[in-house]
């Protein structure tokens, strides 16, 4: 009797006859079973990836029904490049119902590292999270972001890590953390580039609870 | 028009350009965004010059090298 590579499951042989196909198929279902309940019993995927978008020379990318009921914490990955030169902060909106929220509700608190030089700066009452800032022309970076409860009613938190300007030599690293002081329900986001376009990928996962 | 006088934005995976008043409404947006930004960055930058200072004059008075009063207070 044939069997598969990894596992050992049985298979029917080519020359096996069709009349014995059922109890093949019921013998193959409960090998993959007790196969899969050993190894994973009723545990699930932890992280599931919800969507990858890439984009090319825009000044904005919106995400649309990533967040949902189904998890409450989301990791975010994004690696882009900025098109012009001079200075360009990539800032992030929260979005429902096809729009972007654009009120006073934004909060973000920062340390960055350049070299020698350490600064921290926080704006409250902002109307997007600052994401990253580049500087120079086709300079990529990436961002790294967990975000906590964008779906519930309730405040919206977010951690991100930022890799600026990782390809060339004025690198930078800055650690950002993030609110949204209302209890709105929200189900994508936006990025947006201040100054430049951008052009990359952005992937959103969910956490499985 | 020039290419680089274009304003796209994508929506999950359609690319969309921006024209008229959508435009201008976007491109007032995020440069509002990015002074905004600049402004907080300043502030922040000014406080901490302020204290640096308000340290150095404390440590003189107090005989003590800045590091020293950094560590005090």
């Amino acid at each position: 009797m044939a069997t598969t590579s990894n596992y050992g499951w049985t298979t029917p042989d080519d020359s096996s006859l069709v009349k014995d196909g059922a109890s093949a198929i019921r013998t193959l279902g409960s090998a993959i079973d007790t196969s899969l309940n050993t190894a994973l019993g009723t545990k699930k995927a932890g992280m599931v990836l919800l969507n990858t978008t890439s984009f090319s020379a825009v000044a904005s990318q919106s995400i649309n029904d990533v967040f949902s009921a189904t998890y409450d914490n989301y990791r975010i990955v994004l690696d882009f490049s900025n098109a012009n030169a001079g200075s360009a902060l990539l800032t992030a909106r929260l979005r429902v119902s096809g729009a972007d929220n654009s009120t006073a509700n934004y909060q973000t608190q920062y340390i960055n590292a350049g070299s020698t030089t350490v600064s921290g700066a926080r704006s409250t009452g902002a109307t997007s999270w600052t994401l990253a800032a580049t500087t120079n022309t086709n300079i990529r970076s990436q961002v790294i972001a967990d975000i906590s409860n964008p779906f519930l009613t309730q405040v919206t938190a977010a951690i991100s890590t930022a890799n600026d300007s990782y390809n060339s030599a004025s690198q930078q690293f800055s650690l950002y953390s993030y609110s949204f002081n209302a209890t709105t329900s929200f189900t994508g986001f936006s990025i947006i580039a201040s100054t430049s376009n951008i052009t990359g990928t952005v992937s959103v996962y969910g956490y499985n609870k | 028009m020039a290419t680089t006088n274009k304003v796209f934005i994508q929506i999950d995976d359609e690319r969309i350009e921006l024209t008229g008043a959508d435009k201008e409404a976007f491109l007032a947006d995020r440069e509002a965004t990015a002074k905004a930004s600049t402004l907080l960055e300043a502030e922040y930058k000014a406080k901490q010059d302020a204290r640096e200072s308000a340290i150095k004059k404390l440590a003189e008075i107090a005989g003590l090298t800045k590091e020293e009063l950094a560590s005090i207070l």
